[in-house]
This record gives C-alpha cells, sequence and structure tokens, in this order.
C-alpha cells in the first residue's frame, strides 16, 4: 500500500514566556529568510511540545492520538496540515489534506451558511462549479436547509458546529485530521458524524484522530498512539495502546493519592489482623481540588460542623487490606464510624457515590430496611459489603450524609478513590458483571 | 507529495518560485471569495453601502474645490486648478496608503485562515489587490469627473493614467508585503508605518508642487512614490510625463514586489504559529 502520511523523528518546540515567544519567532522568521535551519537546542524558556515522533500511515489507515491536554497532540496534527514548521525532522503528505482543527474555521458570523460553505470550500482549493455539486449534500447532512439563508451569527453552537463538520467532511480529502471536534452538537448528530466518518473511512480515506474518549479510539481507528509530553509513549494496535494509556492515569491518580498531606500510604499492605485497628478518620486523605470543589458545591451540600456528630471515620477494605486503589470487579466492604453527641431518634446514613466531576452514581442508604432508624446515642459503626465493585476506572469521591429524619447532622465527603482496571476494556461509568456465550457462529 | 521540514525554504529558490506562481494561479478564485466576504461583511450593516465609498472621495473633491473658488488655496507654480491638483494628490496617497496598511494587517485579520486552514499565502495578497481595486473605481472616477468639470481632463493622457496606475497600487503592496511577516509578530511595525505615512504625505508633492526647501526637493526626486504620483497627475490632466525616473522607479518597485511576496510566502508557515 501507498504510504499516504509519513512522520519521521519530528521535533517542535515553543516558549513557556509570552514576550519570549514573540522574541524568538522574529529571531526565527529572520533565521528563515537568511536561510538558516531552524535550531533543534532549546532556548530559555523553551520546551519541547513534540519530542522526536515517528509513524507511517499508509492510504485508507486510521489513527488515533491520545494522550493527556498538552502531550502535543494538535501540534502534532497541526504539523501534519503544513500550518506550522517542524523544528526538526520531516513530514511527507500524499494527497489533499482536510483538518478539522476548528469547526467552521474562516467562517464569517455576518455571512449566511450558503455564503460560507462557498467561501470554506474555495479555501480546499475548489471552485465555484465544485462546490456547486455538494452543496446539496453538505446542507442535507447539516440539516440546516430552513437556515442556510440566514447569517451563521443567529445559529446556536450546535448548527455551527453542524455546519462546519458538513463543510469539511464533504470537500473530499484524501487525508482527514480530526481533532477532539466529535462532542459537538446533540447524541443524534454526534451519531451521525461517527457514521459519516466511517462511510468516509470505506472509501478509503486516510485519517487521524485526535480524541480523549477511548471509546471512539477503539472504534474508530486500528492503530493509536499515546502522547505524553511531546513524546511517543505507545504506538500499535488502538486497543493496547488505550489499555496502557488507562494504566498510565489509573498510576498518576494513584500516585496522587499518595501525596496528599498527611503523608499516608494509598493502599498499604497491613495483616490482617490489623483489619481490627481503629478505623482511620474520615476525609484524611482528600486533594486540595477534592475539597475545593465539595466546598464549591460540586457534590451538593456540604455540612461539616461537628456540633452533634463527631469523629466521623470510614476506611475501604479489599479483602483483608484497607485500599484507596479498588480494582475494578473487586469486592468491596466499607467500614466507618462516629459519634453523636446527643441521643437522635430517627437516624439514617447514606453513602453517596460521585465520580470526580460530580456526576452522582449510586447511594447506599440506612433508609432502606431502616437499619439505624430507632433511637441511637453514643458510637456508630456500621460495615457495608459489596459483592461487586463495578464502577469503571477513574477517580472517585464519597459523601456520607448522617441524618435525623430529614434534618443534616452531617455531610461531607469521607473518601477520594481510584478505580484501576482489571485489565478489560471499559466505556462510560458502569462495567456490569457479565457472562458472554456466544451460541453460534455459523458461516453464511 | 508534500514535504514539510525545518529546512530553510530559502534556499529551495526555484521550488518556492514554483509553488508562489502555482499559488497565484489557484488562489484567484479563493481570493476573490476572501474578498468577497470581507466586502459583504463589511456591507452587512450598511443600506447605502456603496454610496458611501463614493461619497468619500466626492466629499473631498468638493471641499478643495470650495476651498479654491474662495481663495483660499491657489496656483502658484502648478500647471492646473489647485482643486484638481490636490483632489489628485490626495486621492492617489491614499491609495498608495491603502496599498501599504492592508497588507500589514492581513495575516491578522485572517489568522482563523492562517492558523486552522492551509490557505496559500498568495490568496491574501490576492485579496488585498482585489479590494485596493475595488476601493480605487470610486476615486478613480472621481478624479476623471472633477479634472472634466475644471476643464483639465486630457482624454488620450487619462488612458495613459489609467494604464501607469496600478504602479502606485505596486509600490504600496511591495512595502505591505514586505513588513507584513513581522508585524504579524510584533504590531510595532503597523504602528510604526501608520505614524510614518501622515508627515511622508505632507513631505511628498501631495498638496504642494515644490517644497521650497533643497533637501525635500532631493527627497521627493529620488522617492519613487513621488515620481509615480507626480506623473499620474500630469499624464491625466495635461498628457505629460513631469517628473524623469519613472521608468527606474516601477523597474525598482517590481523588483522589490517580488522580493516582498517572496519574504511573504516563505514567511508565513514561521508567523503562522504566532498569528
Amino acid at each position: 500500500m501507498k504510504p499516504a502520511l509519513i512522520v519521521e523523528n519530528v521535533y517542535k518546540k515553543y516558549s513557556r514566556n509570552a514576550h519570549a515567544h514573540l522574541d524568538y519567532g522574529i529571531r526565527d522568521l529572520f533565521n528563515t529568510l537568511m536561510g538558516h535551519r531552524q535550531r533543534l537546542a532549546l532556548r530559555a524558556d523553551e520546551f519541547y511540545a513534540v519530542e522526536n515522533v515517528s509513524f507511517q500511515l499508509d492510504q485508507g489507515d486510521s489513527l488515533g492520538l491520545i494522550g493527556r491536554n498538552g502531550s502535543g497532540k494538535t501540534t502534532l496534527l497541526r504539523m501534519c496540515n503544513g500550518l506550522i514548521k517542524p523544528d526538526g525532522g520531516r513530514i511527507m503528505v500524499d494527497g489533499r489534506v482536510q483538518a478539522l482543527i476548528a469547526l467552521g474555521a474562516g467562517f464569517n458570523p455576518k455571512l449566511s451558511g450558503r455564503e460560507n460553505i462557498y467561501n470554506a470550500a474555495a479555501v480546499m482549493g475548489m471552485n465555484s462549479r465544485q462546490t456547486r455539486a455538494i452543496f446539496d449534500e453538505i446542507v442535507q447532512f447539516s440539516e440546516l436547509e430552513e437556515f442556510i439563508d440566514s447569517p451563521i451569527g443567529t445559529y446556536s453552537s450546535g448548527m455551527y458546529a453542524r455546519l462546519g463538520f458538513s463543510v469539511s467532511v464533504h470537500l473530499q480529502p484524501d487525508v482527514l485530521l480530526i481533532d477532539e471536534i466529535l462532542s459537538v452538537g446533540d447524541h443524534a448528530f454526534q451519531n451521525k458524524c461517527f457514521r459519516k466518518l466511517h462511510q468516509i473511512k470505506k472509501q478509503g480515506v486516510t485519517f487521524v484522530l485526535v480524541s480523549h474518549s477511548q471509546t471512539h479510539i477503539v472504534q474508530m481507528c486500528e492503530r493509536a498512539i499515546w502522547l505524553h509530553q511531546g513524546r511517543l509513549m505507545q504506538l500499535g494496535p488502538s486497543t493496547e495502546v488505550v489499555q496502557a494509556y488507562l494504566d498510565f492515569l489509573d498510576q498518576e491518580n494513584l500516585e496522587r493519592l499518595r501525596e496528599q498531606p498527611d503523608g499516608a500510604e494509598a493502599a498499604p499492605s497491613r495483616p490482617k489482623e490489623e483489619k481490627r485497628q481503629p478505623i482511620p478518620p474520615a476525609g484524611a486523605r482528600i486533594s486540595e481540588a477534592t475539597r475545593k470543589a465539595a466546598a464549591d458545591g460540586l457534590y451538593h451540600a456540604v455540612y461539616d460542623e461537628q456540633d452533634r456528630v463527631e469523629d466521623v471515620r470510614l476506611e475501604f477494605y479489599a479483602g483483608d487490606s484497607p485500599v484507596d486503589v479498588v480494582t475494578m470487579h473487586q469486592r468491596l466492604t466499607i467500614r466507618y464510624s462516629f459519634r453523636l453527641r446527643q441521643p437522635v431518634t430517627d437516624l439514617n446514613v447514606s453513602l453517596v457515590f460521585y465520580r470526580a466531576d460530580g456526576l452522582q452514581l449510586s447511594t447506599i442508604s440506612t433508609l432502606n430496611g431502616h437499619l439505624l432508624r430507632d433511637f441511637h446515642e453514643g458510637q456508630i459503626e456500621c460495615e457495608v459489603e459489596i459483592e461487586d465493585f463495578c464502577l469503571v476506572p477513574g477517580t472517585y469521591v464519597l459523601m456520607m450524609p448522617i441524618h435525623e429524619g430529614q434534618s443534616y447532622l452531617y455531610r461531607n465527603v469521607v473518601k477520594e478513590f481510584v478505580v484501576r482496571s482489571n485489565g478489560r476494556l471499559s466505556w462510560a461509568v458502569l462495567d456490569f458483571p457479565y457472562r458472554y456465550r456466544v451460541l453460534s457462529k455459523t458461516p453464511r | 507529495m508534500k514535504i514539510y521540514t525545518a529546512e530553510a525554504e530559502v534556499l529551495q529558490f526555484r521550488h518556492v518560485w514554483t509553488e508562489m506562481i502555482r499559488g497565484i494561479i489557484h488562489s484567484r478564485y479563493l481570493a476573490y471569495r476572501l474578498f468577497l466576504k470581507d466586502l459583504r461583511a463589511e456591507y452587512s450593516r450598511l443600506k447605502f453601502s456603496l454610496v458611501w465609498d463614493f461619497l468619500e472621495p466626492l466629499m473631498l473633491a468638493l471641499v478643495f474645490i470650495a476651498l479654491m473658488r474662495s481663495g483660499v488655496v491657489s496656483d502658484r507654480g502648478i500647471a492646473m486648478p489647485p482643486a484638481v491638483f490636490i483632489t489628485f494628490g490626495v486621492l492617489l496617497w491614499m491609495t498608495f496608503s491603502e496599498a501599504v496598511t492592508m497588507p500589514l494587517g492581513v495575516v491578522g485579520k485572517s489568522r482563523h485562515l492562517v492558523t486552522q486552514t492551509s490557505i496559500v499565502p498568495e490568496a491574501l495578497i490576492l485579496s488585498v489587490v482585489w479590494r485596493v481595486a475595488f476601493n480605487s473605481i470610486f476615486r478613480i472616477a472621481i478624479l476623471a469627473i472633477v479634472a472634466a468639470a475644471l476643464g483639465s481632463l486630457s482624454p488620450v493622457g487619462f488612458l495613459k493614467f489609467l494604464l501607469l496606475f496600478p504602479a502606485i497600487v505596486l509600490l504600496g503592496l511591495a512595502l505591505g508585503i514586505l513588513l507584513a511577516p513581522f508585524n504579524t509578530i510584533y504590531n510595532d511595525i503597523g504602528r510604526f508605518v501608520n505614524i510614518l505615512l501622515r508627515p511622508l504625505m505632507y513631505a511628498s508633492p501631495v498638496l504642494y508642487a515644490r517644497s521650497m526647501h533643497p533637501l525635500l526637493d532631493t527627497f521627493n526626486a529620488c522617492s519613487p512614490v513621488s515620481i509615480v504620483l507626480v506623473n499620474l497627475r500630469s499624464l491625466a490632466t495635461r498628457n505629460v510625463l513631469e517628473q524623469p525616473g519613472l521608468l527606474a522607479s516601477c523597474v525598482g518597485m517590481s523588483l522589490l514586489f517580488l522580493v516582498g511576496w517572496f519574504i511573504f510566502h516563505v514567511s508565513i508557515p514561521v508567523v503562522a504559529e504566532r498569528a
């Protein structure tokens, strides 16, 4: 197969300092005009946004680029499109390249959708006749027939993105570079975009997809590259690369938890008999970011006055060991205790699980079965067993509301924990425990 | 196959010129669309769009005619009515000034296109040419009307004026595109040029035929913009070339334009990341 995109030992450097960035720009411009090659060595305040990256794509190949923000994905994509020059190495592209770096690049909000389509097509090198030939298809795909003669400044952001995507994918590129733009529009349109990309893929268009979504990468791309701080960490089949990236994120979350203020080690391996040791105070290993998120109301109300409840303690146990890192589908035990400063008559305790970004996932409450409803005073200690902990890998937060009737006695983050992969690919929020049986595989 | 490297393109001289010429040929339609886009966006909130373009030079001409009639401006040392002299001078200077400043800001104005699409640099240059040419139509029409109304129009000379008119645009463009890449990184260049153009207008034979200062006369005798402006004015009104050095100026400005174009072409990928 003929190569469509060859990237050989490519480097790109940027400056962290805004003034230096411009000063270096003038120097680089003079160097270019004097015929000098760009120097690869870093100057003061500079860093490599892309460092020694190489790969090759044949015609019809699809490649996913994953990595954290600032890992060099967009910079690499821009160099492949010739928008910026590499500082080292070389990039060879065969065919017409279309980059979807920002949907609707060059659109003018004062002009109608119709005029902007013609302008965008002209930027791609199409003349008026060629644009007329695909115009109806673009409008039909964007579902904007009714508004195509309205100024696009009056469009909603979703309509704007739909038009931008529609124009870009209908311009018949040989190589399509897509930069994290598939989260636009409503779900129906997102699905439509994916169907279109699959169709383009079948037509033999080579494409590079930048995405933070492992689902997009695995579904759309045979191969993937994981970039970290500009360096190529892994190149290979997309499922393997995505898994390696997720493991890396798990490890990073784990290290973050280990660096919490009290210096407590996450997931220390302690002997079985230590299980009977006192439960550690709740909320001892909460990161500053989570404390701030809680204070900002991301996990709803916080009531942490210790006027009616004191000495709140909570710990997770996997098997016999206390843990801050839970492996997906592990058996998990949660033990908690607190002391009531005055007698209460209608006590209830909930354990509310949130994803770190504030998505509420599940609640375990003593309201089911009225476990603590009767009159209480003094020390309360409970244990909850979860047979199969099926949250997908990520960082989570546990809120613990303690009520007397409708009133809070206490409500605060009691635990921040990480779920890591057990090796199975998982998506969305939950990974159901399941058994899969293929009943027949009969050839036609 | 396109190859992007860290090598300076300047060294691949023949390849760059081939790309530049190819760029001009292939980006004609795109340049026209970019010109239309800017024009329509500018006119989108105007009810009498073209009227304003026509009114600006017309008002200037009427003011100078009124000043001439009231005797504020005299016809000392000039072979045409002072209103014709000044109107030609001011409107030609406006064209030159526009041809310098428009390319200076074209990369910044088209930032989204330059940073997010692989736009051909020549399309940006051609779109500026379209715009300057469009604005010039109104000025040329007013010049013809004023010269005819005050009995100073030479029909044959005016045809020659039309043929030579692109020279003043070319001169402005040459300076504009030469400085545009630097202005994209640091806007100080544009600020300085804008400040410089104002006193330069008074130093040039725009309002006065003779400066009465030998240093300025020497400057105007050597300045290509003065040479082209004086000859354009004398051609349109009297069908004569008044100041020597026109051919040398035209050759010089053509070479300057080619240098400016070359620099603009090879600089765009370097300045795009800082646009």
